[in-house]
């Protein structure tokens, strides 16, 4: 396929069109209904759906205590649609089509669209999402900071963008970035890479870890089985383990809990811990995923 | 020389502009949609367009905008006796290799395809579709690589008659 076949064949399909008349009518019904929005003060009140600025500090679950943080919604994904489960265990639907979610972003979620593409999804009053693209051109992975200062991408040249600087020849998965470092799944292990610092790779205990995060001077592991793992981000020695629901497919660490998902037969069910588990939302389509969660 | 009014702009321009839409969007109705948002924000800032001899532009950026930073929520579905889908030529009148090739065009995601379309179409040079996409000259080439690196991989055989 050279640059003249597209050419040629762009061409033919546009004169093979059949336009139609000009719709002055449609417009101006457009222009209208634009002009009337724009009169009672609004058009779109683009509002990020979950307020990054709660992230505070994180400070897990250990060493130090957890302080519950109450009114924050859970992005997911349930059957390819971006939706939000509210703290009274609701999901709200937001009609917008999106792969997986990475993460909470400085305006609103981050995820990967049905293209592939690398955007961050806000939701207005009518419902609509206003998205824009955070990378050009289909990512492998990605991962967002638990402050959503920071995302991170693979694209598909295994090139890993981070705020500022580049790595090429990158391999494993992603899993965690804080912004600085990153935490990837590479030959059975999770590794902390901590180029930018000059600090050495930390090889962790992760063999059965689905998800992690980077949680200031500590690591988070969540495993398979339920547990959830502080492990000190210098020496790779576990400082503590909660148990959580077992069946556990994705973890979600923020300032106020941590999030579950747990398969539970043909359903997936979404449990916040913090440190006890409570489940908030069961999803019968078997579906649901958090940040983070492939 | 007096400038053209809005109305006579689009009564000018509808055609061509509707070929780019269709391009973009790869489907009739989404074309005319797209084409119609467009020329509508365009309207609005019509007395402010200086020159009017880049409201085409203007015009192709406001669609690109749309196609690429916004998620219509689902409609919802309505049963019918009728196929819609009209074939995977959207009922156009091409050649077999002009067809393979569009359809492979049409499966690219939405900026790559606008990056195709504004560069081999329109034939604008990279910097333009970078102003009209509002990315970088690198993107363009980043995208355009990759769109040619899909379409080779999709029709390794391709050879236009």
């Amino acid at each position: 396929v050279s640059r003249t076949d597209l050419h040629e064949t762009l061409s033919a399909v546009a004169d093979a069109v059949v336009v139609p008349p000009p719709d002055r009518l449609g417009v101006e019904r457009r222009v209208r209904r634009a002009r009337r929005r724009r009169a009672v003060g609004g058009a779109l009140v683009a509002a990020a759906v979950v307020a990054a600025a709660v992230l505070a500090w994180p400070r897990g679950e250990a060493p130090a205590p957890v302080s519950p943080v109450g009114g924050e919604s859970v992005p997911v994904v349930v059957g390819g649609e971006l939706g939000l489960v509210s703290p009274g265990g609701s999901l709200e639907r937001t009609g917008l089509r999106l792969q997986r979610v990475v993460g909470v972003g400085k305006d609103g979620v981050v995820g990967i669209g049905p293209d592939g593409d690398l955007v961050e999804a806000q939701v207005g009053d009518d419902g609509l999402g206003e998205v824009r693209t955070l990378a050009d051109g289909p990512v492998r992975d990605a991962a967002a900071s638990t402050y959503g200062s920071a995302v991170a991408w693979v694209d598909e040249d295994r090139t890993l963008h981070l705020p500022g600087a580049t790595e090429t020849g990158f391999r494993g998965d992603l899993l965690a970035t804080d912004g600085d470092d990153w935490l990837v799944w590479r030959d059975g292990r999770v590794v902390l890479e901590r180029p930018k610092s000059g600090r050495q790779s930390v090889l962790l205990s992760g063999e059965r870890a689905v998800s992690a995060a980077i949680l200031g001077p500590f690591v988070a592991l969540g495993e398979a089985d339920g547990r959830r793992l502080s492990v000190d981000a210098d020496t790779g020695e576990v400082l503590s383990v909660h148990r959580g629901p077992v069946g556990a497919l994705g973890f979600w660490w923020t300032d106020g809990a941590t999030y579950v998902v747990a398969a539970e037969g043909g359903a997936r069910t979404l449990w916040r811990c913090a440190p006890g588990c409570r489940e908030v939302y069961r999803d019968p389509t078997g579906t649901l995923t958090i940040p983070g969660q492939e | 020389v007096t400038a053209p009014t809005f109305a006579e702009f689009m009564a000018a321009r509808w055609a061509p502009l509707y070929r780019t839409a269709y391009l973009l969007t790869g489907g009739p109705h989404e074309a005319e949609e797209l084409l119609q948002s467009a020329l509508a924000k365009t309207c609005q800032r019509w007395e402010s367009l200086r020159d009017k001899g880049a409201a085409d532009a203007y015009v192709r950026r406001a669609m690109t905008h749309e196609l690429t930073s916004r998620w219509r929520r689902p409609r919802r579905e309505v049963t019918t006796d009728e196929v819609p889908d009209r074939g995977h030529d959207g009922g156009l009148a091409l050649r077999a290799d002009h067809l393979a090739l569009w359809a492979e065009v049409r499966r690219l995601p939405p900026r790559m395809r606008a990056t195709v379309v504004l560069r081999y179409f329109e034939d604008l040079t990279e910097a333009q579709p970078a102003q009209e996409l509002g990315c970088s000259i690198g993107s363009v080439k980043s995208q355009t690589h990759h769109a040619l690196r899909r379409l080779r991989a999709a029709l390794p055989d391709l050879e236009l008659l």
